[in-house]
């Protein structure tokens, strides 16, 4: 994560590019995880292909899970070994961290996914496709934060670190109106109740990004975080309490696209 | 306690105060102009790759380098506000301790190692005054306990460490105001290492130290300020663990992380 000069030690400088080159793998596979876990909540699946996605989210996760303790594992040795300095050191925690985090975010994923193919035979399953707002915002926020990961950016990172409190505003929003929903169709209660435990893991996954975004900024700058002056969220809740449309998906303009913010 | 004793410290006077220091060895400069405070009761480490004027800056202050022909130095350092050039050498020398890299001892009896300084100063007495601080020495440097029935035994018989621990005994028997060690345990293996930094951290509560060290994990275990040298000038100066966790310069940067020679 140093722009600076080789080591003198050629062979530090290329344990630490194995270790970057872990946590890259990490965000990607991480982000793979999360396309599939949103994929789940797709209205119209083959059966053979819904099988496939969920293979590929538990062979997904056993490799995260694995590049976490080898990241771990590589971490502590560089540290007992190198004795690191400065951004070194930093740069060696901060990979514990993330990969910790990294590890984490799959989880969340995979048990979105869970939810996702449990309510597949839901009968409001196709209201449950606003998932897909929040999945947005965080997948935005997490190719920001594989981005910073490769090379630090304080602004994209700023960006991203902010991105947080849409998901957090999406999920505020989608609990009050599917809270809403429940009351006038007391039958969706079990199948609302797993679609709002995702929405919570999307929402867990926003936090957990953040907190990359916090060790990267560490490793980069070696302050600990301060949070900035923060932009207002994103509006999910117009004018007069104005609905996510539940019942109008992808059909309704929310309120953050017109103040041009940056849902999807 | 110790951020209290890290205030405490830092209102202070300095102990040293180095303006403008220029070293020349013949036509080579070897210092420019090297500015430096140095707080009291803590350990200063001067950090910097070989030949880059902090051992040279060490041997100002007890002005070591006024017996090295063709030496010359510069500039301005006082001890508690003093001018070290005004002072007498001899006197200057008999307030400031000194260990080397490699252990010193005279070639004498561990008990005549500590005492020959106390009764060049004439700083005891009578025989018990004398007896009375060698024992304090040696008990100060963590040597009392190991050499308690041998004390007439030749310095030569002790182990490397143990002989390094005798020269700090030797080196507090005059009560000095400061202690200077240039790389103390480059010799010492890591358990005699660890007593002798054990030790610093322990004298530190009485005595400003200054050490030069080439290990940069020991300057980070060891002070409480680490300044680091480059080409004969001060890049940076700073607490120990803003040096070595976020340093300003980026030379300190690459240097800590062995980025330069």
């Amino acid at each position: 994560m140093s722009d600076d000069p080789h080591h003198i030690n050629r062979t530090f400088d290329e344990e630490l590019s194995r270790l970057h080159d872990m946590l890259l793998r990490m965000g990607s596979l991480v982000s793979q995880q999360l396309d599939s876990a949103l994929d789940t909540f797709a209205i119209t699946h083959e059966r053979d292909a819904r099988a496939e996605l969920m293979d590929g989210i538990a062979q997904r996760e056993k490799a995260l899970n694995d590049l976490e303790r080898r990241v771990q594992e590589m971490a502590i040795n560089l540290a007992a070994k190198r004795q690191p300095m400065a951004s070194d050191l930093r740069t060696i925690i901060v990979a514990m961290k993330v990969s910790d985090a990294f590890e984490a975010i799959g989880d969340h994923c995979a048990s979105i996914a869970e939810k996702g193919s449990a309510l597949m035979h839901s009968a409001y399953r196709k209201h449950f496709t606003e998932i897909a707002k929040p999945c947005a915002c965080a997948a935005q926020m997490l190719e920001g934060v594989v981005s910073c990961c490769r090379k630090w950016d304080e602004s994209l990172a700023l960006e991203v670190w902010q991105k947080d409190r849409d998901i957090n505003a999406l999920h505020d929003a989608l609990l009050q109106e599917f809270s809403k929903f429940m009351v006038k169709n007391p039958s969706s209660i079990s199948s609302v109740v797993d679609f709002l435990s995702a929405v919570k893991y999307v929402e867990r996954l926003g936090d957990r990004l953040k907190s990359i975004v916090e060790a990267l900024h560490y490793a980069a700058d070696g302050e600990i975080f301060a949070p900035p002056p923060l932009k207002p969220p994103l509006k999910a809740i117009g004018k007069g309490g104005g609905k996510v449309a539940i019942n109008k998906i992808g059909t309704k303009k929310s309120g953050a696209n017109k103040s041009g913010n940056r849902a999807s | 306690m110790q951020q209290s004793l890290e205030k405490q410290n830092e209102k202070e006077p300095p102990k040293i105060v180095a303006r403008g220091v220029n070293v020349y060895y013949g036509e080579k400069q070897a210092l420019f102009s090297v500015g430096l405070e140095v707080p009291p009761r803590r350990v200063t480490a001067l950090i910097g790759p070989s030949g880059c004027g902090k051992s040279t800056f060490l041997r100002c202050i007890n002005r070591m380098n006024d017996v090295i022909d063709g030496c010359r130095v510069e500039g301005f350092i006082t001890i508690d506000g003093m001018d070290i050039f005004s002072l007498d050498a001899v006197g200057l020398r008999a307030r400031i301790g000194m260990v080397f890299q490699k252990p010193n001892p005279f070639p004498k009896s561990i008990y005549e190692n500590v005492a020959y300084g106390v009764r060049i100063h004439s700083l005891a007495k009578t025989k018990s005054d004398l007896d009375a601080i060698v024992h304090h020495s040696l008990k100060r440097a963590g040597l009392a306990r190991e050499v308690s029935d041998r004390l007439h035994d030749p310095a030569y018989s002790l182990s490397g460490g143990q002989q390094q621990r005798l020269c700090i005994a030797r080196a507090i028997a005059l009560q000095p105001e400061l202690i200077l060690m240039d790389e103390p345990c480059s010799a010492l293996d890591p358990i005699a290492t660890a007593r002798i930094e054990n030790l610093i951290a322990e004298l530190s509560r009485n005595y400003t130290i200054l050490i030069v060290t080439h290990s940069m994990q020991q300057a980070a275990r060891v002070s409480h300020r680490t300044v680091f040298f480059h080409l004969g000038r001060v890049i940076e100066s700073g607490a120990t663990n803003q040096i070595f966790t976020k340093p300003r310069r980026k030379q300190t940067e690459r240097y800590i992380t062995g980025r330069i020679g």
